[in-house]
């Protein structure tokens, strides 16, 4: 599959409107193959014969509950599954996800989020090569190599160290927001990084010497006081 | 330990009251016997009837005031010379008309004579004898030695201070009794206060308390029970209209999307979607804000507690405000102790996120103008203390004195946010001050 919008979906919740609200939304966004359910009967059925790639399943059904329906289904096949349910408590959520289903949306949800998490699911599931194309990364007259691990200017070509290079990259994927200490030390050291702000420090003042023309005035790496860095968009 | 010195001295003060009094008591009916008897017969009268007597040619006589006195007390009465020979006699029982020998005098002068109680009188003529009715007297005769008088004084007293410690260890004992009965009764009731009562034995000289005491508890429970049965069925009735409004207003906010793409849309329609969808967003914002602190309210939210980074916590919620694209005119500082860095503490870091959120949405909510918000925290060695303030116009008096009191507000004011900011911290055993200008949270660490 190289588009995912030719994905087989496969929605069900007991809600007529909830049902046609969806079923008009992925329509509308492109989606070619749509099937809906209203109980776990029909659902079963469908599964088994559609074989979709991925089913959007609420967890309160007329005849049944999302969770052992996803049970059912996960003896079938592999396809991943996200629950939108109307059940906002956490006990609900936890339980979903640890039982794998890819994702938890909680009604009402905004219609974008939903399509931007479905299509976010389909191509983590369906399109792996799409991520690990080569990632490369413009500041100024700078262009970095995440995959080489390389900073090129028009004059010279330096090289990044890996903990530089799992900085920008953490930066890079949150690029315009601002990334606090915690979850930078976290990216480099991982959860129990007690300890490392200092070192994080020195790692960006070596970041900074490598990628910006000026260290001591960044323009593209900026400092937020007390709470983290930011890697600045590109005009 | 209190209560029982207090019981102890209690019971002995008492009990020293109670002998107190007694011995007054006894010590006035006694003197009033003495007064009452003593002075009815004495010898002082006989001395005065031995002056009545009279020596005349034909013997010894009395004179007629000397015979009243005579009759007034005694029912007999007789005069030895030295040899024993009856030389005068009043009334004298026919058995006793002898001759009497000095053994005879020494027996009878101080008990009895043939069961006539009798006294006698030296006078000048000899020896005067009177003699009472049968069994109207009791005579005996007191012999001590003389060394045991003059201990006299040192034997009551030490017979008072036995006396007193065997008082004192008395009410030690029976105080110890009372307070031990006392104590379960004590315990009881502090059950009830904590809730962790258990029925108490019905007997002793508590029975009837314990009884009553046990009565309680038991209408207790059960009001208890009927109380958290009625919060749990308002929470699940909460619980259950939230989940009803999120699919219809799940559709709303659907369409209202689907809409807004419209390209046909006029400028006016398009500002009308767009208000749908925030009123929507609105709605969906007080149906989680109502079902959340409904649960709180009643502790049927359950909490996950993980240890987590406080500093780190804080970051994220500013991070978060930030990376939204606030308006310019909202600026929020952060400034944190180095020494908090090593601060972990136990808690429910989703629902800290959303306190702590609250609080600053808060700020932004009342201050369209815009404003400063401050996210400050001093390190204290038993406890952490987050403030959190602003530059705008701060919290109204009404609104802090309804958080204070937990009161309803009116239908206008709407304190459901920092009513949830309130439950969360207090659900991690924590303070929350709110004031005009800043709201203090104090963590134990």
């Amino acid at each position: 599959m190289n588009n995912i919008l030719k994905s087989k979906i496969l929605m069900v919740d007991d809600n007529d409107e909830i049902r046609n609200l969806l079923f008009n939304l992925l329509k509308k966004e492109g989606y070619q193959s749509l099937m809906t359910a209203k109980n776990c009967k029909e659902a079963t059925n469908c599964f088994q014969n559609y074989v979709p790639d991925i089913v959007i399943l609420d967890i309160m059904l007329p005849d049944g509950d999302g969770f052992s329906l996803m049970r059912a289904f996960r003896l079938i096949s592999d396809a991943p599954v996200l629950f939108l349910s109307a059940k906002d408590e956490d006990n609900d959520r936890l339980l979903g996800l640890g039982l794998g289903a890819d994702d938890y949306i909680t009604k009402p949800f905004l219609p974008t989020e939903l399509l931007l998490r479905l299509s976010a699911i389909l191509k983590r599931t369906y399109l792996p090569l799409h991520n690990i194309t080569t990632q490369t990364l413009t500041l100024g007259i700078r262009n970095i190599n995440f995959s080489s691990g390389v900073v090129t200017t028009p004059t010279q070509t330096i090289a990044l160290t890996a903990k530089e290079l799992t900085l920008l990259k953490k930066l890079n994927d949150n690029r315009g927001n601002i990334v606090t200490f915690d979850s930078l030390s976290d990216a480099v050291w991982g959860e129990n990084y007690y300890g490392y702000e200092n070192t994080l420090m020195v790692h960006i003042r070596r970041l900074r010497e490598k990628i910006e023309d000026m260290p001591s005035e960044p323009k593209w790496l900026l400092t937020f006081r007390g709470l983290g860095y930011k890697l600045m968009k590109g005009d | 330990m209190k209560s029982l010195r207090k019981i102890l001295s209690n019971f002995i003060l008492t009990a020293l009251l109670i002998i107190l009094i007694t011995l007054i008591f006894n010590f006035c009916i006694y003197a009033c016997f003495v007064f009452y008897f003593s002075t009815s017969k004495s010898n002082i009268s006989l001395d005065k009837i031995a002056k009545e007597l009279t020596q005349s040619n034909s013997g010894v006589s009395l004179s007629s005031n000397g015979l009243d006195l005579l009759q007034s007390k005694y029912s007999w009465a007789m005069l030895l010379d030295d040899n024993g020979n009856i030389i005068w006699d009043w009334q004298l029982p026919s058995d006793l008309f002898k001759t009497y020998t000095s053994s005879d005098i020494a027996s009878f002068s101080k008990w009895y004579l043939k069961d006539y109680p009798v006294n006698g009188w030296n006078t000048k003529y000899g020896l005067l004898i009177v003699g009472s009715p049968k069994r109207s007297l009791w005579k005996s005769s007191l012999e001590i030695p003389t060394t045991a008088v003059y201990k006299f004084p040192v034997i009551i007293l030490s017979i008072l201070i036995i006396n007193f410690i065997f008082i004192l260890l008395l009410s030690l004992l029976f105080g110890y009794r009372f307070y031990r009965s006392l104590r379960i009764i004590t315990n009881g009731i502090a059950g009830l206060a904590n809730q962790s009562y258990t029925p108490l034995p019905e007997k002793g000289m508590t029975e009837l308390l314990a009884k009553h005491l046990n009565q309680t508890a038991t209408l207790l429970n059960k009001q208890n029970d009927f109380l958290s049965k009625r919060d749990s069925a308002r929470t699940r009735w909460i619980s259950g209209v939230s989940h009803d409004i999120r699919t219809p207003l799940s559709i709303i906010m659907g369409y209202t999307d689907c809409l807004k793409s419209d390209a046909a849309l006029s400028q006016k329609q398009k500002k009308q979607i767009s208000t749908i969808e925030e009123q929507s967003f609105q709605i969906k914002k007080l149906i989680e804000d109502l079902n959340l602190t409904s649960k709180l309210e009643y502790n049927m939210h359950p909490l996950r507690f993980t240890k987590y980074k406080l500093s780190a916590l804080l970051r994220k919620v500013v991070t978060d405000f930030l990376n939204q694209d606030m308006d310019d005119k909202y600026q929020i500082y952060i400034d944190l102790p180095s020494s908090l860095e090593n601060i972990f503490l136990l808690g429910d870091t989703n629902l800290l996120y959303r306190a702590y959120s609250n609080i600053i949405l808060n700020s932004i909510k009342h201050n369209k103008n815009g404003c400063h918000i401050n996210v400050s925290v001093i390190l204290e060695s038993s406890y952490v203390s987050i403030s959190f303030c602003d530059s705008g116009k701060g919290i109204p008096k009404k609104i802090i004195e309804l958080l204070k009191t937990d009161s309803e507000p009116d239908e206008k004011t709407h304190i459901m946010g920092l009513r949830i900011v309130k439950q969360i911290i207090l659900a991690h055993n924590s303070e929350i001050t709110f004031s005009n200008e800043q709201i203090i949270i104090k963590m134990p660490l």
